[in-house]
């Protein structure tokens, strides 16, 4: 498939002119750019003005090593059928960013609130972020990369004792 | 015998809770805790987490080939759409062009899979207001595109990881083609039964579960859901992946968002999905159907550095995966994007809100959903 980018290079030219970065053209449909997180709000409503209405996801990655969490928005817009992935790194030990809320509605809501049931992020402004998935969770984001859920479900669930368990103490 | 009178008192408000699931063939694993005033519901909060499995850490864990296998546990109901789409990902990341058979195989396989899909949409729709007739129907004529797969793939439910990144497991086995041919005879049948003029279904389902356009976006409603409200979208379309933009079909849009409308844009989308299926049997080149490299996969293949992430329309609606490589053999970090997630926890919060208890089954069905790839 050839293709010019047409529709991909406006959208990166109106960006040069509104916030002065550089996008990166990945493939057709789909444009990548970073920025800062105090930023975010600033970006996500100018791109709910240019048409990118649909919130696909919030993707949540952990660089452990870094000691960041990488936060993705995941927009689609209907209109020019681009998919624009807006990420911005966090502190990964005081994780706190915005929250999206006032733009893309309850769909943020419950996206936000599987990332801070996951990595543990605080979305400051969602009023409802209670627990999604686990029940009575006491351990710590069970997505985080420091968390092995091997070894949390031998010590909490299996016992060594066992027969029939022994073999998940074998690597 | 003494009548214990407490328990006869009635109580005197006319509020209570009542739960909606969690495990009930009626609701799938998942469960809808609601306030209700008389037959009124007042308030409404999703209850997931029942199907919960890890699949998204679990990835991280294993092998691309062994995530082609977990890749179809996603979604019960349609684990060759999820196939796909973790394969795709997984080849734009390596940079892997496969081979055009492959490419024709996989839509004629994922199509297949979009009308078993809609027929239990149809299905569980009926029985969802106690057409069970419906139910029986659909399931009837689902199994024969099962026995297809088992002849194809192997597996009836799940493939096993029959689309796998690098192309397919193995070829079209011997006088296929005929197969499918007698099979999209029998879907015809099926379609006739589900155009049902049914003045007691179309009483349950007109005019009720209205989602209008500005809502069902801002809430996230994608696939079917959306197109029933009024929007042209169509990522087969929009976003061309496999050989898509080479088919002639049309999109089903519908204005009204009701229930039935719903059940209309899944009727007509099986129609279209045996288009495509008759093209890509006329076009389907012969050849080989899986790149070298992968006929006997090294274990220590490394994926390269960076990250993407690849949609499907599926029939749910939108199923991504944002895949993160940092250039080891296993994936860093995987993402799935369940259309369910959307259409289960806002969409269907706000559409229960002030409707009636013997609506919820049908508001629920008619959203085309799928437990498992909510919570994944």
């Amino acid at each position: 498939m050839t293709s010019d980018f047409k529709k991909e290079k406006i959208i990166l030219e109106k960006i040069k002119r509104k916030f002065g970065r550089e996008g990166i053209i990945q493939r057709a449909h789909r444009i990548w750019i970073s920025i800062n997180k105090e930023e975010l709000l600033d970006w996500a409503k100018w791109l709910k003005y240019e048409g990118f209405i649909h919130l696909s996801a919030i993707s949540v990655s952990d660089w452990i090593e870094e000691k960041k969490y990488k936060v993705a928005y995941l927009l689609w817009s209907f209109k020019d059928n681009i998919l624009f992935v807006l990420t911005t790194k966090i502190d990964r030990e005081n994780p706190v960013i915005d929250s999206v809320i006032p733009l893309w509605g309850n769909n943020a809501q419950s996206h936000e609130r599987e990332n801070w049931e996951f990595f543990g992020i605080n979305f400051k402004g969602n009023p409802n972020l209670i627990p999604l998935f686990t029940e009575n969770w006491q351990g710590p984001p069970p997505f985080r990369k420091d968390f092995d859920w091997q070894e949390y479900v031998r010590d909490k669930h299996y016992n060594i004792e066992n027969k029939r368990e022994r073999g998940y103490y074998e690597d | 015998m003494k009548i214990n009178r407490e328990m006869s008192v009635l109580p005197k408000s006319n509020e209570y809770d009542f739960y909606f699931g969690p495990c009930h063939p009626g609701s799938g694993n998942f469960g809808v805790k609601l306030k209700v005033k008389g037959e009124k519901i007042i308030s409404v909060l999703s209850d997931p987490g029942y199907l919960h499995r890890g699949f998204e850490k679990l990835m991280e864990y294993r092998l691309p080939l062994q995530n082609a296998m977990l890749s179809d546990r996603i979604c019960v109901l349609e684990s060759l759409a999820w196939e796909l789409v973790h394969a795709e990902a997984m080849e734009e990341l390596m940079d892997l062009e496969i081979p055009e058979r492959a490419k024709y195989i996989r839509v004629i396989m994922v199509e297949l899979s979009r009308i078993q899909s809609h027929l239990i949409w149809w299905g569980v729709l009926s029985a969802g207001i106690g057409f069970d007739t419906g139910f029986k129907i659909a399931f009837g004529y689902r199994d024969y595109i099962l026995d297809l797969f088992a002849d194809i793939t192997g597996g009836r439910v799940y493939p096993a990881g029959y689309i796998c990144p690098g192309g397919l497991r193995r070829n079209f086995p011997m006088g296929i083609e005929e197969k499918i041919g007698k099979v999209l005879d029998k879907i015809y049948e099926a379609v006739k039964y589900i155009e049902t003029g049914n003045p007691t279904f179309l009483s349950r389902t007109k005019g009720i579960g209205v989602l209008k356009l500005e809502d069902a976006i801002n809430l996230g409603a994608t696939g079917p859901v959306l197109r029933a409200s009024g929007l042209k979208t169509d990522i087969r379309k929009d976003d061309p992946y496999e050989v898509y933009n080479r088919f002639n079909f049309e999109i089903p849009v519908r204005e009204e968002g009701d229930i039935y409308s719903r059940y209309m844009i899944g009727l007509e989308e099986i129609k279209e999905s045996v288009k495509i299926l008759k093209q890509a049997f006329e076009d389907l080149p012969e050849g080989e159907v899986i790149l070298p490299k992968f006929k006997k996969p090294k274990l220590n293949m490394k994926i390269k550095e960076g990250e993407v992430y690849v949609h499907n329309e599926i029939a749910r609606g939108e199923g991504g995966m944002h895949i993160i490589s940092n250039g080891g053999v296993r994936p860093y970090r995987v993402k799935v994007r369940g259309p369910s997630f959307s259409h289960m926890i806002p969409v269907l919060e706000y559409l229960l809100q002030g409707a009636e208890i013997a609506d919820v089954p049908a508001i629920y069905w008619s959203l085309n959903v799928c437990p498992a790839d909510l919570d994944r």
